[in-house]
C-alpha cells in the first residue's frame, strides 16, 4: 500500500493484471524488437564459445 | 589459455575428463551469458513502462547498465541460498530423522515451497527497480524490493502462484491442440511435434513478456515514484 500525502493507494491485483495486459499490448513491437535484439547477443555468445566446447 | 583435448579423432580416452581445461572458458562463458540475459530482462522492464520517453534506444541503454548490478544480486542470492540452503537443509534433516515421520516431512516440504513463494513475491520487483529507478548496488535495490512489497507480500505471492497455474494450464491445452493425447507405445506424427514446437516459441515469447509486464503493473502500484506521477498526472 503506498502512502501519498494521507492518500492511500490500495494494491489491486486484477488491476496489475488488466494493466499488464494494456501494457504488452501497446509495447508489443518494441519488446519483441528488443528480446530479439538481445537474443541475437545470446547466439553471438554460443557461437563465439562453442569453439571452445566442441572441437 | 588452455584447452581441452581430444586425442586423436576427436575420441575420448578411458579415464579422461571431457571437461579438463575448460574452467576457465567455462566460467567466462557463464559471465557473458548471463550478463546478456540479464541486459535483455532489464531492457525490457524498462519498454514495459510505456512512457513516452523510455524509447527503444533508452531500453537497451538501461538493459546494458543495469546487466552488471543484476549479476551482482544473482552472486549476492548465491552466497545466501548455499549458507541458508546448508543451515535449513542440516535443521530440516535432523527434524526428519528425529521424527521418522511421513507427515513431518509433507509438513517441512509444504512450508519449504511456501517459503520460496515468499521470498520469490518479495523480491520479485527487483528488475524493474534496477531498469526504471536504475538503483545500481545490489544490496540497495534488494533492500527497496523487500521494502516495496513489505504488506502486500501475500497478494503479490498469490498474483505468481496464480500466474504459474495459468501457465502449466496453457501449455497442457497447447500440448492437447497439437499433439493430442498420445496414446500407449505411439509417437506424435512429426507435423504435429513441429507445430507444438512453433506453438511454444511463440506461446512462451507471449508469455514470458506479459510476466515482464505484470512486473511492471504491481511496480506501478507499488512504488511511491510511480503512484506520485500516476497521481499527478491526474491531478
Amino acid at each position: 500500500m503506498g502512502k501519498l500525502g494521507g492518500f492511500i493507494m490500495q494494491f489491486s491485483a486484477s488491476r496489475a493484471f488488466t494493466e499488464a495486459f494494456q501494457l504488452l499490448g501497446a509495447r508489443f513491437g518494441m519488446l519483441v524488437g528488443i528480446w530479439l535484439t538481445f537474443f541475437v547477443g545470446i547466439i553471438a555468445v554460443i557461437a563465439a564459445f562453442g569453439g571452445v566446447f566442441f572441437r | 589459455m588452455m584447452r581441452m583435448s581430444l586425442g586423436a579423432g576427436g575420441t575420448l580416452t578411458p579415464g579422461q575428463n571431457p571437461l579438463a581445461g575448460m574452467g576457465f572458458s567455462i566460467f567466462i562463458f557463464y559471465i557473458l551469458y548471463f550478463l546478456v540475459i540479464f541486459a535483455q530482462q532489464i531492457a525490457l522492464s524498462r519498454a514495459s513502462t510505456g512512457r513516452a520517453d523510455d524509447t527503444f534506444a533508452v531500453a537497451l541503454g538501461a538493459g546494458l547498465r543495469g546487466a552488471l548490478p543484476m549479476l551482482g544480486v544473482l552472486l549476492l542470492y548465491m552466497i545466501a541460498g548455499i549458507g541458508g540452503g546448508f543451515v535449513i537443509g542440516l535443521i530440516f534433516a535432523g527434524l526428519i530423522a528425529a521424527t521418522q515421520s511421513a507427515a513431518v516431512s509433507f509438513l517441512l516440504g509444504l512450508m519449504m515451497l511456501l517459503a520460496f513463494f515468499y521470498l520469490f513475491a518479495r523480491f520479485s520487483l527487483l528488475l524493474p527497480i534496477i531498469a526504471i529507478d536504475e538503483v545500481r548496488n545490489p544490496f540497495a535495490a534488494i533492500g527497496r524490493a523487500w521494502k516495496l512489497t513489505a504488506g502486500n507480500s501475500v497478494k503479490v505471492a498469490l498474483i505468481w502462484a496464480l500466474v504459474l497455474i495459468a501457465m502449466i494450464a496453457v501449455y497442457f491445452v497447447v500440448f492437447l491442440v497439437t499433439v493430442g493425447m498420445p496414446g500407449p507405445g505411439t509417437l506424435a506424427s512429426p507435423m504435429a511435434s513441429i507445430g507444438f514446437f512453433i506453438a511454444m516459441i511463440v506461446i512462451g515469447l507471449t508469455v514470458g513478456l506479459y510476466m515482464v509486464t505484470l512486473t511492471t503493473a504491481i511496480y506501478n502500484q507499488l512504488s511511491p515514484s510511480s503512484a506520485e506521477l500516476t497521481a499527478e498526472a491526474f491531478e
